[in-house]
């Protein structure tokens, strides 16, 4: 009772998890959806729901209703893979449901109905094979899990296969997406499968240690591949693997067929490759055959070996290998496998591919064909092809832009469709070529299958037939015919050429004359060399089998004839048994036939439709490729040869000056765009020309207006080709005179005519070259003569222009003279104002040592000094004077102030006790001058004055006083260089105040001391680095400097100091220094 | 039986003074000033101008209004199954006339008089951008046009063979526009102009085109049954609310948002 409840129990709470799983859906639906279902969005709800459908397999339908319609808002249900969302079928309506509402926003918006199909759940709960979460997030990560496999496996038309039709029935099972990958090659295949970048497996991989460890996990093997015993032709011993006990054989090292002999006594050589086993044993002997998985037709045949058998087993193995990269990969296909019932796989591999091949082939013939040659898609693909050509054609004939094709372009595309249009059809024809050998080795082979097979049937046939006669006549050589076709048949005896054709029922005669004797050869081992299928073979073991069978009988039928029992030999050979023995014969035989004549008469259709195809497609190719080229031809016609015949007519036109072509408007290409250039070039010249002509025009008439003589001359003629209305009164003669008539018949050159052509050659023309000159009528003249090369008229031409200087020249004698007359008044002037400057030399008599710089700017200057001695024989007076401007206007100033000043000293000489004052000596100046020069009325014509230091010195007290007017006074005294400021007022200028009161400044010359008076023109004068005024403060530091320097260094020191600095800038003004050096001692 | 027949008497007269209760459903985005604030919340404080209008008229009407804010489209299915009474508002469709009633003259004819209020749309790009409206055409258009999703004005750019990408909010555009995921969008200015001058960081790189894409006449629709069982009531309702921008009733109302602004 108590496990009863425990049961019970169980089944409650396992009901109670189903119920309340399936509700949670619903919820989890509910939730999904909520939002979508408020905001009635009908674009995100089929998304929201496929999503789920596919996570959850066990739910077969959803509805979902809309609370406001009460009416279903969307649906959706699973029919087998495919989502719908249409209305649930019945079917699914009345499977289990969940339900729930859908709460949005506290508001019930609608209801969840989902239905579920309970075996489904279970089996979801039970089946462990169900995928994680992890590999379901692999496999929405790698929605493509590309497989190799190789196209030459087994497979129909539409390239199914075993390894396809596995791989689709995987992705239906377990929801992954497996695609095919196809090589032509394995070792291409599997290198890339080992790298596993862009396949994730390979399909068809046996096992090796190797590829295990470093590349793939291997899934469970879905078939075996066949291993092949290759021996030499000639072998009749090795038929079998059986009998290479004691034997040797060739392996594949490290290859699986080292597990086939392991335990057996076959003694093994390793190679590395099919191809050194073939030729091991084809050359070395050292072993008498090979075992492999692969092997290849063609190198079999190249050797002289064949398959020996062809030998099933566990090794053969193949399975998909999966590269290591992608465990999650190989955990689903294990899963997969699981799955899918093992009945399935073997439906696959039982399927006879090729077979399947060649029966769809013969129902395809039955499709709708198009005009007998091509299928209605081909068919309608070709139409479409010529109805784009034709279309091309009438774009290229309309002149549509549509068709504006770049001539870059153009060209590259029509030799690329060209060549490859070529390459195809040499494809083709290649591919063509080997389909009919591939043809004629099939109807060879279907010849001698067929011979075979009838060999076979005529030999039983023949068999019997001496078996019964034997036995009904009881002649021996019915039975030795029975026993010689028997030891033919087994290779036992010689075999007759053509044995298979009529033999036994001729003459020995005959026989021996049209059937020679050829080495023996057992009928098996000639069915061994021919191409027979697999299930062709199997009935031909059947058929030997069964042989052996009836020869017994017939054995025992010949025993009892022995035996003297003929009725019994009769009684036997015409047995049931025997008739039941001969069908078994003749049933595989037919079977064979009827094998044979399906395979090789379709072989034969299919080879033959396919050269019928390739021929077809050379065919329609050729025709495409004429059509391409007459397209081509009108293309290049239309867009390339017409324009640029256009171009050529229009250029040489253009260039014989002809009428002008009509513009015409072609394409905008290349050549489109080169004729629309040329137009604008040729406007553009043309506008160019006409400017040119009138830019002629307008020159001509400037030049015929120009008030000089002007002539054009050739170069090379030296004839005049132009002259200009000046020119006639130039060179008094017409122009008619003129132009025409060579340069020397207008004038003469007196001057140098090499010059000028050196001129020419040197410069490339000539400006202004001043030559003589003489007219026909003798008139000689000056002039300058200039002359430019040009071309005129399209003749290289010089264009030469005279000015006659005749006037100019005698102006300028005239000029000459009257500076030559200036120039010497004014250095007599010169002269005069020298013989103001005092006697240098009594200055020794005052000072122990002296210098004096006076350099007039001019010849003569406004610069002046002067040195007086005064009636005190100790007293003296020195003054350095700047007068108003420079040159001749200066010197007549200097000798005004020299008058004034002469005036002065007369006076100060005159009042014996006069006190001699500097400053006094200034404001009579002041005065004077503005009197003298009627300076004091501000409305003077005159403005004449000076700036100027005076300096008085008594030796006996050893006084200095001095004034200066602007100028400062420098001396060293003491080792300091010391300035006295003038008064900032110039002497009798105009603005000059009359009564001006000058300072005096007194110095004490009992110590060394030197005195510098000095123009401004020295500290005024431009120079130095930045062309700027030489100033006070230089000045003074030169004083400085050069202090304690002789007087004489000194000069040198302020003129070469001067003259550095000024470099090449001209004198600014007239310069005057005086410097003196009055010693305490002296 | 005297009591009976007075007590029977009361008791109508109690039921009938009781006002109507009308369900209403508006938007849950703002289009300033009508209705004002974002989501299905409504702050009562400051519902908008025709929030508050109709809310005026309750005592003259003897009605309650019982506001609901929600997806248009939601709206609309609910008025069409006569699960609201009323709907803010819609423009007219002629298809829309199953789901409700629309102010109508006697010909049938929709009495666009009676409309309660006019939006615009109005192209918005980005500052830098070429394109533009002439008032018939998008110039310079080669991107997508965002929209607000369940507007007719989608339906109006798809039939001018415009690219439109559909949002589910007014407030994705601007965003999706700066990230030139669109090219410009088309909204009732309305709803963007309030938008942009909160957050002049987006408004810095919009700009409005000045010339309307079109501009729509707005209806309160009321559901079949309700129009049916309260012809007059609804046409007091469209006539006391027609223009309500313009109508001198509301001025106070209108004066009110205008200052918010």
């Amino acid at each position: 009772m108590n496990r009863i409840l425990r049961i019970l129990f169980f089944i409650y709470l396992s009901l109670c998890n189903t119920l309340f799983a399936n509700q949670n859906l619903a919820n989890e639906v509910s939730t999904l959806t909520a939002s979508a279902v408020y905001d009635l969005d009908t674009q995100r709800l089929p998304i929201l729901l496929e999503t789920f459908l596919k996570q959850h397999r066990e739910v077969q339908g959803i509805q979902i209703i809309d609370s406001i319609s009460n009416g279903i808002l969307i649906q959706y249900y699973r029919d087998k893979n495919k989502l719908l969302s249409r209305q649930i079928p019945k079917v699914i309506l009345t499977l289990s449901n969940a339900k729930t509402e859908i709460i949005y926003n506290n508001e019930i918006i609608g209801r969840v109905i989902i239905y579920y199909d309970n075996e489904i759940v279970n089996e979801n709960k039970s089946d462990p094979f169900v995928l994680t979460q992890k590999e379901q997030n692999w496999l929405n990560a790698n929605p493509i899990q590309r497989i190799g496999l190789m196209s030459y496996w087994p497979h129909d038309k539409n390239n199914n296969s075993l390894h396809t039709e596995l791989l689709k029935l995987i992705n239906e099972t377990i929801g992954t997406s497996l695609t095919p990958i196809f090589f032509d090659a394995w070792k291409d295949g599997f290198e890339e499968a080992t790298k596993g970048n862009n396949l994730y497996g390979i399909m068809g991989l046996s096992w090796s240690k190797e590829r295990e460890e470093k590349y793939f996990f291997y899934s469970s093997a879905y078939n075996f591949t066949p291993c092949y015993l290759v021996t030499r032709q000639e072998d009749t011993i090795h038929t079998s693997l059986k009998d290479f006990n004691d034997g040797t054989l060739y392996l594949k090292k490290e290859e699986i067929t080292h597990k086939m002999v392991e335990g057996k006594n076959i003694k093994v050589i390793d190679m590395a490759t099919l191809k050194e086993m073939c030729q091991g044993l084809a050359n070395k002997k050292e072993a008498d055959g090979f075992l492999s998985y692969f092997v290849d037709e063609e190198e079999i045949k190249k050797y002289n070996l064949k398959i020996a058998e062809v030998i099933y087993d566990k090794y053969g193995e193949v399975s998909i290998g999966i590269h290591h990269k992608y465990p999650e990969l190989y955990t689903i296909l294990q899963k997969a496998y699981q799955i899918i019932p093992k009945e399935k796989i073997a439906k696959l591999r039982n399927t006879d591919w090729e077979q399947k091949e060649i029966t769809e082939s013969i129902e395809a013939k039955s499709e709708v064909s198009f005009i007998g040659i091509l299928t209605l898609e081909e068919g309608l693909f070709f139409i479409f092809l010529f109805f784009l050509l034709l279309y091309l054609l009438y774009l290229v004939y309309s002149k549509s832009d549509l068709l504006n094709i770049k001539f870059k372009l153009f060209t590259f595309l029509l030799i690329f469709l060209e060549v490859v249009i070529i390459l195809f059809i040499i494809f083709e024809v290649v591919v063509l070529d080997r389909t009919e050998n591939r043809l004629a080795n099939a109807y060879k082979e279907k010849t001698q299958l067929y011979k075979a097979i009838n060999e076979m049937k005529q030999k039983t046939n023949d068999l019997i037939h001496f078996a019964r006669t034997y036995a009904i006549t009881g002649d021996e050589e019915f039975k030795e015919k029975y026993f010689a076709i028997l030891n033919i048949e087994n290779g036992v005896i010689a075999r007759p050429k053509n044995y298979d054709s009529i033999y036994w029922d001729l003459d020995k005669e005959i026989q021996d004359t049209r059937y020679p004797n050829e080495k023996p050869q057992s009928l098996k081992d000639i069915l061994n060399t021919l191409p027979f299928s697999k299930k062709e073979k199997e009935k031909l073991k059947l058929f030997e089998n069964n042989s052996n069978y009836i020869v017994n009988l017939e054995l025992r039928a010949f025993q009892s004839i022995q035996n003297n029992d003929k009725a019994g030999a009769i009684a036997i050979l015409y047995s049931k048994e025997f008739h039941q023995a001969k069908q078994a014969i003749m049933i595989p035989i037919d079977e064979i036939l009827f094998l044979l004549e399906n395979r090789t008469n379709n072989e034969i259709e299919l080879l033959e439709q396919k050269i019928k195809t390739q021929f077809k497609y050379i065919m329609i190719v050729g025709i495409l490729f004429i059509l391409g080229n007459i397209l081509a031809y009108l293309i290049l016609r239309q867009k390339v040869t017409t324009p640029i015949e256009y171009l050529t007519e229009t250029i040489s036109n253009f260039k014989n000056n002809t009428e002008h072509t009509e513009k015409k408007k072609f394409y905008n290409d290349e050549i489109g765009y080169m004729i629309e250039q040329f137009f604008e070039m040729q406007h553009s010249i043309n506008d160019k020309t006409n400017n040119l002509e009138q830019s002629k025009k307008d020159i001509e008439q400037i030049l015929s207006n120009i008030l000089l003589p002007i002539l054009i001359t050739s170069r090379e003629k030296r004839t005049i080709l132009y002259a200009n209305k000046y020119a006639e009164k130039q060179y008094e003669m017409s122009l008619e005179q003129i132009i025409g008539s060579t340069i020397e018949s207008v004038y003469t050159l007196l001057g140098d005519k090499e010059e000028i052509l050196n001129v020419i050659n040197r410069d490339g023309l000539v400006a202004n070259l001043e030559q003589k000159y003489q007219t026909n009528s003798g008139r000689k003249f000056d002039a300058l003569l200039s002359v430019t090369p040009i071309i005129y008229k399209d003749e290289p031409a010089y264009i030469g222009m005279i000015t006659d200087i005749t006037t100019q020249k005698e102006m300028e004698l005239e000029i000459r003279k009257i500076h030559k007359h200036t120039k010497e008044s004014i250095e007599y002037a010169a002269l005069i104002q020298s013989s103001l400057i005092p006697d240098n030399s009594l200055f020794k008599k005052y000072f122990s040592d002296y210098f004096v710089i006076w350099h007039p700017k001019d010849i003569v200057g406004g610069d002046i000094y002067f040195f007086e001695e005064l009636k005190n024989k100790d007293e003296c007076l020195v003054m350095v004077i700047d007068c108003t401007g420079h040159g001749v206007p200066g010197a007549f100033v200097t000798m005004l102030v020299k008058a004034i000043e002469r005036q002065i000293i007369t006076e100060i000489n005159h009042e014996a006790n006069e006190t001699v004052s500097p400053a006094q000596i200034l404001n009579i100046f002041n005065k004077t001058m503005k009197h003298l020069l009627k300076q004091e009325d501000k409305n003077s014509i005159s403005n004449t004055g000076f700036d100027g230091q005076v300096v008085y010195y008594n030796k006996s007290s050893k006084l200095i006083k001095c004034a200066s007017a602007r100028n400062s006074i420098f001396y060293h005294q003491d080792g300091e260089v010391l300035e006295i400021k003038g008064d900032r007022h110039s002497v009798g200028y105009k603005e000059s105040d009359g009564d001006f009161e000058f300072t005096e400044h007194t110095i004490d010359a009992s110590q060394d001391i030197s005195i510098y008076l000095s123009t401004d023109g020295y500290w005024d004068q431009i120079g130095g680095e930045y062309e700027r005024s030489f100033g006070k403060k230089r000045f003074k530091a030169l004083i400085d400097k050069i202090k304690d320097n002789t007087m004489e260094e000194q000069q040198k020191e302020f003129i070469d100091t001067l003259q550095n600095y000024q470099g090449d800038i001209d004198r600014q003004d007239d310069i005057a220094i005086i410097g003196i050096k009055i010693s305490a001692n002296g | 039986m005297k009591w009976i027949v007075l007590f029977y008497m009361l008791f109508v007269n109690i039921l009938y003074s009781n006002p109507l209760v009308i369900d209403v459903s508006y938007e849950d985005k703002a289009t300033y000033p009508y209705y004002l604030g974002e989501g299905t919340n409504i702050d009562f404080n400051k519902p908008g101008l025709i929030i508050e209008a109709i809310i005026s008229l309750e005592k003259k009407l003897n009605v309650k209004f019982n506001f609901k804010r929600e997806v248009s489209k939601r709206g609309q299915k609910k008025l069409e199954y006569n699960k609201i009474d009323m709907l803010l508002f819609a423009s007219f469709e002629e298809g829309r006339r199953s789901i409700g009633v629309y102010p109508f003259l006697s010909d049938g004819s929709i009495d666009t008089q009676r409309r309660t209020m006019s939006l615009s749309y109005h192209l918005y790009t980005l500052k830098d951008s070429a394109l533009d409206w002439d008032g018939h055409n998008f110039l310079n258009l080669t991107g997508e046009i965002g929209a607000t999703k369940g507007y007719s004005i989608v339906e109006f750019l798809q039939n001018k063979n415009v690219k439109v990408s559909e949002n589910s909010s007014n407030l994705g555009d601007p965003q999706k526009l700066i990230q030139k995921r669109i090219q410009g969008f088309v909204n009732q200015d309305s709803k963007i102009d309030p938008y942009l001058k909160q957050n002049p960081k987006l408004a810095k790189y919009i700009k409005k085109i000045k010339i309307p894409i079109k501009t729509k006449p707005y209806y309160i629709l009321f559901s079949h049954k309700f129009y049916q069982e309260h012809q007059d009531l609804a046409n007091k309702i469209w006539d006391e609310l027609q223009q309500i921008d313009r109508a001198p009733q509301f001025k106070s109302i209108k004066d009110k948002y205008e200052a918010m602004e």
